[in-house]
């Protein structure tokens, strides 16, 4: 199944980027390669993704989390907000 | 079917199988060793490594929505990492040609010779194609690299994987300059027939991004839930991060030799629907891989 590039990035409460946040797939509905992304400057992160439905968690130096579902394959950059507790945004 | 290694740009000589995969073959081993630096046997080696078979899971789920199997993230930190067999494991810095940071896991098959998940060193997607450099970390616990690290940019990974990215073939080796695994030892690996690797409790350890942030290694054991000819699913709570990770089993019940039976590499959502399990998984060790890995391993030697 071909996975798509998206780009994505990853936001503290003031809509900064954060550098250096863990992203991955947690959950999907199509296989995904359980590798881990560090994001750049910016908050900036890559991820292939086939179509389905997927969810990505982003995980601060402080533990802070942050959670997104997106749909799969081409589509729009992907946004995780960084909450104190894990949550869904978008 | 016959795999063909394939390098990265600067190839080091190609490696053909000459074998069938076949499930029923004998159980087929190499030896692993126990590597030079201390050999004190970890505390949590005798706490958590499971060995032999059970019918049933060593804990039943109760939910089924992650790679974290259960309700319950059931991983433990390992703690004394550099010791035997944690420290063969090693924590992996990816630069993808663009330039991004991806985290994986490995573990050493030989001196100069750390295997992974395929998708760690070759994408097309995420990494731009081959991985532009992977930082290797032996037994690393947050900042301390007890073994120090080595950064490689020679990868070597099967003709399959290079052409279709089939889940099935997702594995590969990382080369070193350095005898990084003389000292911290290497893994043991095993073609195990159907009858031997069926409700096998097996052992996965890694590096996930969560928790520990791809700097603590993570540990969980459990059994096989199903096998099929080129993979192995196994009731594991993994996370990304993991990929590469060594899947082992203990092969006799007195047997200390960590030997690896199957390479991790996906989570919940690489498991096939007709299998109707949740479970995580990586390919298989089967008699064609393992000569693959049996060249891998012939040229890592110093």
């Amino acid at each position: 199944m071909s996975r798509a590039l998206r780009c994505g990035r990853v936001l503290d409460a003031a809509g900064n980027g954060v550098t250096g946040a863990r992203v991955s797939v947690v959950w999907g509905t199509a296989p995904t390669p359980e590798i881990g992304r560090r994001t750049g400057d910016d908050g900036a992160f890559q991820v292939g993704l086939p179509p389905g439905l997927f969810r990505l968690q982003a995980v601060t130096d402080s533990g802070s989390t942050g959670e997104v579902e997106v749909e799969g394959g081409e589509g729009r950059d992907i946004l995780i907000r960084i909450e104190a507790s894990p949550g869904r945004g978008g | 079917m016959a795999l063909k290694s394939v390098d990265s740009p600067e190839p080091r000589g190609p490696f053909e199988s000459n074998k069938e995969a076949a499930a029923l073959e004998p159980r087929e081993v190499i030896g692993g060793t126990p590597g030079a630096a201390d050999a004190t046997p970890a505390r949590a080696s005798t706490r958590f490594l499971v060995r032999g078979t059970r019918d049933a899971p060593l804990r039943n789920p109760s939910s089924v929505l992650e790679s974290i199997l259960t309700d319950v993230d059931r991983r433990k930190q390992i703690i004394e990492t550099e010791l035997t067999p944690w420290r063969m494991i090693c924590a992996l810095e990816i630069t993808s040609q663009s330039g991004f940071t991806y985290l994986g896991t490995g573990w050493f098959a030989a001196p100069r010779t750390v295997i992974t998940a395929g998708h760690c060193v070759f994408d097309p997607v995420e990494l731009g194609g081959w991985a532009k450099s992977i930082k290797v970390i032996p037994g690393r616990d947050d900042d301390e690299e007890p073994f120090g690290s080595a950064t490689s940019s020679r990868f070597s990974t099967t003709d399959m994987w290079l052409a279709s990215q089939d889940p099935d073939f997702d594995y590969a080796a990382i080369r070193l300059d350095t005898d990084l695994g003389s000292e911290v030892g290497t893994f043991g690996i095993a073609v195990l027939p159907d009858a031997e690797i069926t409700n096998r409790l097996v052992n996965v350890s890694g590096y996930p991004v969560s928790p520990g942030n791809g700097r603590q290694q993570y540990f969980h054991a459990n059994r096989v839930k199903a096998v099929t000819e080129r993979r192995v699913f196994y009731d594991v709570d993994t996370i990304g991060g993991q990929s590469g990770s060594p899947v082992w089993a203990y092969l006799d019940d007195h047997s200390d030799v960590p030997t690896v039976v199957a390479i991790h590499a996906y989570g919940i959502g690489g498991a096939p629907a007709n299998l109707q399990v949740v479970a995580n998984s990586g390919p298989r060790i089967l008699p064609d891989v393992l000569d693959v890995l049996k060249g891998w391993i012939a040229t890592g030697n110093p």
